[in-house]
């Protein structure tokens, strides 16, 4: 019988808290830049511009496609050599992550506005106003309620995927753990904390989600008619 | 009278699919103007191309001092579309906004009017259709019919010179389309305004239009008084298109 030892967590428990506000900060750098250059990327898409639309194109399906574990250790070993270039692992991490959200919510972004019937358009154009004003006061509000739930899972994915980023020595969760493991010898309880800690992290991100929901979003959006 | 809207030899196709060939008409200010013919003659097109939501591949429009040809950066769409409104068969209501606020939106962001201004002008318009006590209402709450009287109200509040109504009664029950005629009828008497009505509502058109204009396969077959259109058609084709419309009925 495994004899459980929870004073060590008790004792190391300023490890944890570092390491949860570690991943936390990282996944908040990270969904703010990840959202802004999605939104962007989202726009370039659908730009009449046919080289930008394209780039916007290629960047999506690539960073889409990238496994973040490769990406990171290709941007924090292959990016010193060729570029004489060398970030903290934490801005690594951050560029990363960013990378494959923006990919992410730029396509996510993009079903949302298409998910808004014609129509809507159409009475917006019909009335004088501008494509912008049509998108900001007509088509944005609805789309996004829409995108919510969907931009959430991405959210809470980069939130577990910051833990990929303790293999480049970023002092996340994971990574203070897999030390403290090393010099404790308590895999078991250290494990089972730092499980217990994401799902913890995690848990505001759904309360959050639902709280915006119903405060702001109480209409039904016009495809949902 | 001189003509407020021209149309000249007017063709659209779309990807090879010829909608319109070669529509002409004139229509004086403050007419009524019924479109009757059976689907897929082009009616909603002719009216999508008259405020500019649908470009046009030859002819000329003259159109309340604007003239739309195919190069269409020698007009601005935009004001055209404050002067011509339109009302839609689906309402194309905007659901996450208020029945006030759908009314006010471009009054305010378009013709810049102030909020309040906006505010006691558009319960104004929603007297007129019958639904002051729904001002504050979100569009997914009302029926069909109230819909589409506010879609009418929201045209309205930008006090446009020309109206177009594209099949505004299909896409309701039967028990509504009265309550949105009865509107229509009452903005086609003030005569203020110059109405043009896509409508398969025969009694209707007869009943407020000052000329009907029966379309087939993308042309004008007949244009004339409602009383000579329906009770003495000079063509086959509306003979035709008459009797089985009013088999239906």
């Amino acid at each position: 019988m495994y004899n459980w030892n929870w004073q060590t967590i008790y004792l190391y428990r300023s490890v944890f808290l570092q390491g949860a506000w570690l991943t936390l900060y990282l996944t908040l750098v990270v969904v703010v830049i990840g959202t802004l250059l999605g939104s962007l990327l989202a726009i370039l898409k659908k730009s009449p511009n046919k080289i930008l639309a394209i780039f916007a194109n290629a960047y999506i399906e690539v960073f889409r496609a990238l496994p973040i574990l490769v990406l990171l250790i290709w941007i924090y070993y292959v990016m010193p050599i060729l570029f004489d270039w060398k970030i903290n692992a934490f801005w690594v991490a951050v560029i990363g992550i960013s990378l494959h959200l923006s990919a992410f919510t730029a396509e996510t972004i993009r079903a949302g506005v298409e998910s808004i019937p014609k129509g809507q358009f159409e009475s917006g154009h019909a009335l004088g106003l501008s494509l912008k004003q049509i998108m900001i006061h007509i088509v944005l509000p609805q789309a996004i309620k829409n995108m919510i739930p969907n931009l959430l899972g991405l959210y809470i994915n980069e939130l577990k995927n910051s833990s990929l980023a303790s293999v480049i020595a970023v002092d996340d969760l994971l990574h203070r753990s897999n030390v403290l493991i090393s010099s404790t010898y308590r895999p078991l309880e250290i494990y089972t904390t730092i499980a217990l800690v994401y799902l913890i992290l995690i848990f505001p991100f759904i309360i959050l989600t639902r709280v915006v929901e119903k405060r702001y979003f109480k209409f039904t959006s016009a495809n949902q008619i | 009278m001189l003509p407020f809207i021209r149309v000249e030899n007017l063709h659209k196709e779309f990807n090879s699919l010829k909608v319109l060939k070669g529509v002409s008409f004139e229509v004086s200010k403050g007419e009524v103007i019924a479109v009757i013919g059976p689907s897929g003659s082009g009616k909603t097109t002719l009216l999508r191309c008259l405020n500019g939501l649908q470009n046009i591949d030859e002819g000329k429009i003259e159109i309340a001092d604007f003239t739309i040809t195919k190069e269409k950066e020698f007009f601005d769409v935009k004001k055209l579309r404050e002067k011509v409104g339109m009302v839609f068969q689906q309402f194309n209501l905007w659901p996450h906004k208020t029945v006030l606020e759908n009314i006010i939106l471009a009054p305010v962001k378009v013709k810049s009017h102030t909020l309040e201004d906006a505010k006691i002008k558009a319960n104004v318009f929603l007297k007129r259709v019958g639904l002051e006590n729904k001002a504050h209402h979100y569009i997914s709450t009302l029926s069909g019919g109230e819909q589409q009287r506010v879609a009418i109200a929201r045209a309205l509040a930008m006090e446009p010179d020309i109206l177009l109504f594209d099949e505004i009664t299909s896409a309701l029950d039967p028990e509504l389309v009265g309550e949105v005629l009865e509107v229509v009828e009452e903005i086609a008497k003030e005569k203020n305004i110059t109405i043009i009505i896509v409508t398969h509502q025969i009694g209707f058109a007869r009943e407020v239009a000052d000329r009907v204009i029966f379309m087939d396969k993308g042309s004008i077959v007949e244009i004339g008084k409602p009383e000579q259109i329906f009770i003495e058609p000079k063509e086959e084709r509306t003979k035709q298109f008459l009797k089985r419309i009013l088999r239906n009925k």
